[in-house]
């Protein structure tokens, strides 16, 4: 079932424990959902959404900080990201937050780099690992003082 | 706090046992030692009974060290025939991964799970499945470790072509290393790091370069050390593996003895007796993501780190147990410390090794094959 719609301030945070990520530059992450045993690879704009969907920037600011760091945003920009953030919500790699982590900040990421062409976000999605990746599912009991 | 007091504890008693059962295995079939020289530590393993290191050492042979330094780590190894009820985990432990901040029932449903403590003092893999069982308990004050494995039919539950491989990825990724899915070819001077998913090509581009300059330190795992900004590749296993219809593409294993592996529909061999063709650690001046291609030659061309990321970090981040989001995050770095290529390879590879000459070439470090 599809949660409400998401509204401009809604926020996220980390689907699950299971999900490990690496951003690798402003532009390039590496999402790896260790439960499904799918990863992701997300480029340019999509990127930059989960980048500052993890900063704990509402809806709204995320918008705004594509549309910083992208050049000939679409009209539509807010509805775009607004679909990827739910695409992302949809695949268990995000969750909705009550509201801003401690020390999150509600303002939009600064410039990261000279704006590049916009392209509309999208989710490379690879399923050609999951056996490995959920073979040996880890319980990963960590110290609480490590 | 007190829950790490009561699993301490807990693993205290956890050791004895394990230990107790060693010695039991070790009075009733005897003991090898040996000790290897791994990342630069030595290791001293003994083995309980003949037969386990019939299975467990070949792999490792390469590593052999006859000096007399004090070991790093010393590790007992026996195999047993247990029932599952006996493998519990000790009790804080369990209950320790019940309430971990992974997925509700995880483990309840997991057909094979890992369960992997990262304490103090205390580091654990207990890996349970039908027919397979590796619990290795590392307790980093002491330098001991103890390994227990299933024993069916006499046949000790363990991949031959990378055994200890847990405990040793414990051992190591504490002290910095990470363990990835990777194979490495070069010399003490320079080296390249190979990233391929199983099937990608690191086997081809090692077995390529088998006998030449381009010495072998590994065709599936490997330790990675960053240090200052430079990463280094250590040698864990000398075992690799070939599709049985390749094997005359590559004149150095007419000299092997090649035995089929189980799991895939390879011949696996071990090269400790040719200690020349290998090496044990190289600096790795750059990775290479090998392609396969119809071109009649091969040729290297720039990679991202993108590129080189996406393929080294799913298929390492969940080997053999450790923690995926700080593997994942040294791989992140090793892949930004080093350049990146594409290697397409050709349809012959027997140019493979002065391709990869060139390039350590290019890149600074000295030829090799030249």
């Amino acid at each position: 079932m599809r949660p409400a719609l998401l509204r401009p301030d809604s926020v996220f945070a980390l689907g699950h424990p299971r999900v490990v990520h690496e951003i690798l530059d402003p532009k390039d992450a590496l999402l790896i959902d260790l439960e499904q045993g799918v990863y992701y690879h997300l480029e340019d704009v999509a990127a930059t959404i989960w980048k500052s969907a993890l900063e704990g920037l509402p809806l709204e600011a995320i918008a705004t900080a594509v549309e910083r760091n992208y050049s000939g945003c679409e009209d539509q920009l807010p509805a775009a990201v607004a679909a990827f953030a739910q695409a992302l919500l949809d695949e268990g790699l995000l969750t909705l937050a009550s509201g801003p982590a401690n020390g999150a900040s509600t303002a939009p990421s600064v410039v990261e780099h000279e704006p590049t062409p916009y392209r509309a976000p999208s989710l490379d999605r690879f399923t050609d690992l999951q056996e490995l990746l959920r073979a040996d599912p880890i319980c990963e009991v960590l110290n609480p003082n490590d | 706090m007190a829950l790490d007091a009561h699993l301490e504890a807990d693993l205290d008693a956890y050791f004895a046992r394990l230990s107790a059962d060693f010695d039991q295995s070790v009075d009733a079939g005897g003991a090898r030692a040996r000790c290897y020289r791994i990342a630069g530590q030595r290791i001293a393993v003994r083995c309980a009974g003949k037969r386990l290191a019939t299975f467990l050492l070949p792999a490792l042979q390469h590593l052999a060290d006859d000096t007399a330094d004090a070991a790093s780590l010393e590790v007992d190894v026996f195999a047993a025939g247990v029932e599952e009820k006996e493998l519990a985990l000790p009790a804080a432990l369990r209950s320790a991964a019940a309430t971990a901040t992974t997925s509700d029932g995880m483990h309840e449903s997991a057909a094979s799970p890992v369960y992997t403590y990262l304490g103090r003092r205390y580091l654990i893999s207990w890996f349970t499945a039908t027919a397979h069982t590796e619990i290795s308990l590392v307790d980093v004050d002491r330098g001991r470790a103890v390994v227990m494995l299933q024993d069916v039919g006499g046949v000790p539950s363990l991949r031959a072509a990378a055994p200890l491989r847990s405990l040793l990825t414990l051992w190591f990724e504490r002290r910095g290393m990470t363990l990835v899915h990777a194979a490495a070819v070069g010399t003490e001077l320079g080296g390249l790091l190979i990233a391929a998913k199983s099937g990608g090509g690191k086997s081809t581009v090692a077995l390529a370069c088998l006998g030449t300059a381009l010495r072998w330190a590994g065709d599936d795992s490997l330790l990675v050390e960053m240090r200052e900004g430079r990463a280094r590749a250590h040698s864990l296993y000398c075992s690799g593996s070939v599709f049985a219809a390749d094997v005359d593409l590559h004149p150095p294993l007419g000299t092997l003895s090649l035995q089929p592996r189980l799991d895939r529909p390879k011949m696996q061999f071990f090269l400790g007796e040719h200690g020349a063709w290998l090496v044990d650690t190289v600096p790795v001046r750059a990775i290479l993501v090998p392609k396969f291609t119809e071109q009649t030659s091969s040729r290297v061309a720039p990679a991202s780190p993108s590129q080189a990321l996406l393929v080294l970090g799913p298929s390492s981040v969940n080997l053999a147990g450790g923690r995926p989001a700080q593997r994942l995050s040294r791989i992140a770095a090793l892949v930004r410390a080093v350049p990146c290529f594409t290697l397409e390879l050709g349809r012959r590879t027997a140019d493979v090794p002065a391709v990869i000459d060139d390039l350590l070439a290019l890149l600074g470090a000295a030829p090799i094959t030249a």
